[in-house]
C-alpha cells in the first residue's frame, strides 16, 4: 500500500523558482526518497508540498489512499501530524518556552493539564544536551540548540512521514551518527524519509532513490 | 475623469472586501467559541487566562491613574459650567454611558491591539502558524480564540474599573474643590444612572472587544512575507479598530439614547 501518492500534482513555486511542471510521485512506507538540485529552493517547496503546506495548482495528493481535501486548512490538520518537517521552514512557538514547544501538540491532542516529558523525549533532550534549556524561550536559545529543539520536537512527533532539509545543519556534524541511528530505528518502525543533503556519507548511507529537481521539473535518476 | 472614477470605484470595492471578510473572520470566531472543538480545551484555556492576565491584569496600573485623571478633569470643568449641580448626571452621562468604555477600548487598543498584530504577523512571517499546523493544531483555535476571550473579557472589566475609578476620583476632587458631601453626589448618580446604561455600557464593552481582536488578527494574518510590512499593518489595525469603535460607540449611544 502507498503511504503518499501525488497525481499529475502541480504547484505555484514562484516565489524561489519556477512552476513546477505536473508529476507522478508515491512512497510506501519504509521507503527513502533523496533529491538532488540545482534549486535549492524548489527542493524545499517540493518538501513542503508533501508536508501539504502549498497547496496544488492541479493533481491529485493521496495519503494513505484518501484524496486530500485542501478547500479547507482544517481538513488537513490530521494528515499535517504524521509529517517530521525538520527543514529551514520549520519553527518554534517564539512566546512559549522550549518544553511548552515540545509539549504542546501532545497536551493539544490529549487535553494534557501538565507538560511531562517522558523518558523517550527526555534522552532526546540529553543526546542533544538540551535538558537545561527547557524553560527557556526559543530567542533565549542559541542557532544550534533552536534547531536540536524543532529535531526532537518533531522526532517526537512519532512521524510516519520525515521530512529533511540538510539535517546535517540541523543536528551538527558531529550529531549525525546519532542522528544516523535514529532514522535506522525509524526505519525498522517503516517511518518514509524524504530529504535534501550535501553530506555525501549521509546521502551515501541513505539514498535507496534519487529525485531530480531541476527547473520546475521533477525526475527519477 | 473615467480615472477618478476607476480610482473611487476600486478603492469601494477594496473596502466592500475588507469589510465582508471582517465579517467572515469574526463570523468563524464566534461560531467556534460557541462550538468548540473537543480537542486542545486545557491548552485553549490556558492560553486564554493568560491573555486575560496580559490584557486586564497588567493595563490596571495603566488605567486607574488615566480613569481618575479623566474623571477629575471632567468633574471640575463641569463644576465651574454647572454650579456643582447635577455632577452625578454629568458623570453618568459622560463617563458611564460613553467615555468609560470608549477609553477603556482606546487604552485596550494602544496597548493590546498593537501587541497582538505584532505578535501574529510575526508568528506569520516567521512560519510559526506552519508550525501549529504541522503539529494538527488549529491557529485559529489556539491562537484566535484565546485573544478574543482574553481581550473581550478584559475589556468588559476594565471599563467598570474605568468607570469606577472615575467616579471616585471625580469624588476626590469634589472632596477637595467643593462642598457636596459623598451622599448627596451618590444619590445624584443613583438618579442618574437606569439599568439601560448598564446594558449600554456592556453591549459596547463586548462589541469593543470583538473589533478590537478580529481587526488586529486580521492585520496580522495579512502579514505574510517580510518583517518590514509590520509597522505598517499595526498602523493600520490601530486606526481601523478606533475608527470602528467611535462608529459602534455612536450607533448604540445613538439607538437607545436618541
Amino acid at each position: 500500500m502507498k503511504l503518499i501518492e501525488l497525481t499529475q500534482y502541480s504547484f505555484d513555486s514562484k516565489k524561489t523558482g519556477l512552476p513546477f511542471q505536473p508529476f507522478d510521485f508515491s512512497m510506501t512506507p519504509g521507503e527513502v526518497v533523496s533529491i538532488s538540485t540545482d534549486s535549492t529552493g524548489d527542493a524545499l517547496n517540493f518538501l513542503k508540498a508533501l508536508a501539504t503546506l502549498i497547496h496544488p495548482l492541479q493533481g491529485e495528493y493521496r495519503y494513505k489512499q484518501n484524496i486530500l481535501d485542501f478547500s479547507n486548512y482544517r481538513n488537513l490538520l490530521d494528515t499535517k501530524k504524521n509529517f517530521g518537517f525538520i527543514t529551514s521552514h520549520a519553527a518554534l512557538i517564539s512566546n512559549r518556552t522550549v518544553r511548552e514547544n515540545l509539549l504542546l501538540m501532545s497536551a493539544y491532542h490529549t487535553n494534557a493539564t501538565s507538560y511531562q516529558l517522558d523518558q523517550h523525549t527526555q534522552e532526546l533532550f540529553k543526546l542533544f544536551s538540551l535538558e537545561d534549556k527547557l524553560e527557556l524561550k526559543p530567542a533565549d536559545l542559541t542557532p544550534h540548540d533552536y534547531r536540536f529543539a524543532i529535531t526532537v520536537r518533531e522526532l517526537i512527533k512519532k512521524p510516519e512521514i520525515l521530512l529533511l532539509g540538510y539535517p546535517e545543519n540541523f543536528v551538527g556534524i558531529a550529531n549525525l551518527e546519532i542522528f544516523n541511528t535514529i532514522l535506522f530505528d525509524m526505519l525498522g518502525r517503516d517511518v518514509c524519509i524524504v530529504f535534501l543533503s550535501e553530506h555525501p556519507h549521509f546521502i551515501e548511507t541513505f539514498s535507496k532513490r534519487e529525485l531530480v529537481i531541476s527547473r520546475g521539473t521533477l525526475r527519477e535518476r | 475623469m473615467q480615472t477618478i472614477i476607476g480610482a473611487i470605484g476600486r478603492r469601494t470595492l477594496h473596502s466592500f472586501n475588507q469589510i465582508t471578510t471582517l465579517f467572515t473572520f469574526a463570523y468563524q470566531l464566534l461560531r467556534l467559541l460557541a462550538f468548540p472543538p473537543k480537542t486542545g480545551l486545557v491548552p485553549v484555556r490556558r492560553i486564554a487566562l493568560e491573555q486575560v492576565y496580559f490584557t486586564a491584569v497588567q493595563t490596571l496600573p495603566v488605567i486607574i491613574p488615566f480613569a481618575i485623571l479623566t474623571g477629575s478633569v471632567i468633574i471640575i470643568q463641569f463644576s465651574r459650567f454647572s454650579g456643582e449641580y447635577q455632577l452625578g448626571k454629568i458623570i453618568v452621562l459622560f463617563i458611564v454611558r460613553d467615555l468609560g468604555p470608549t477609553l477603556t477600548a482606546l487604552l485596550i487598543i494602544l496597548r493590546s491591539a498593537t501587541a497582538v498584530t505584532i505578535e501574529i504577523s510575526y508568528m506569520n512571517v516567521f512560519n510559526e502558524m506552519d508550525a501549529l499546523e504541522m503539529s494538527g493544531l488549529d491557529p485559529l483555535w489556539v491562537v484566535c480564540i484565546p485573544r478574543l476571550v482574553g481581550i473581550t473579557s478584559a475589556i468588559l472589566c476594565l471599563f467598570i474599573v474605568f468607570d469606577i475609578t472615575a467616579i471616585v476620583g471625580g469624588y476626590a476632587v469634589i472632596w477637595l474643590f467643593t462642598y457636596i458631601n459623598l451622599g448627596d453626589f451618590l444619590d445624584q448618580i443613583a438618579d442618574a444612572i437606569s439599568v439601560a446604561d448598564i446594558i449600554v455600557g456592556i453591549i459596547k464593552a463586548i462589541l469593543f472587544g470583538i473589533t478590537i481582536t478580529v481587526i488586529s488578527l486580521y492585520h496580522g494574518f495579512k502579514t505574510k512575507q517580510h518583517i518590514t510590512q509590520i509597522p505598517a499593518a499595526v498602523s493600520r489595525a490601530s486606526l481601523q479598530c478606533l475608527g470602528i469603535c467611535l462608529v459602534i460607540s455612536a450607533t448604540i449611544s445613538a439607538l437607545f439614547y436618541l
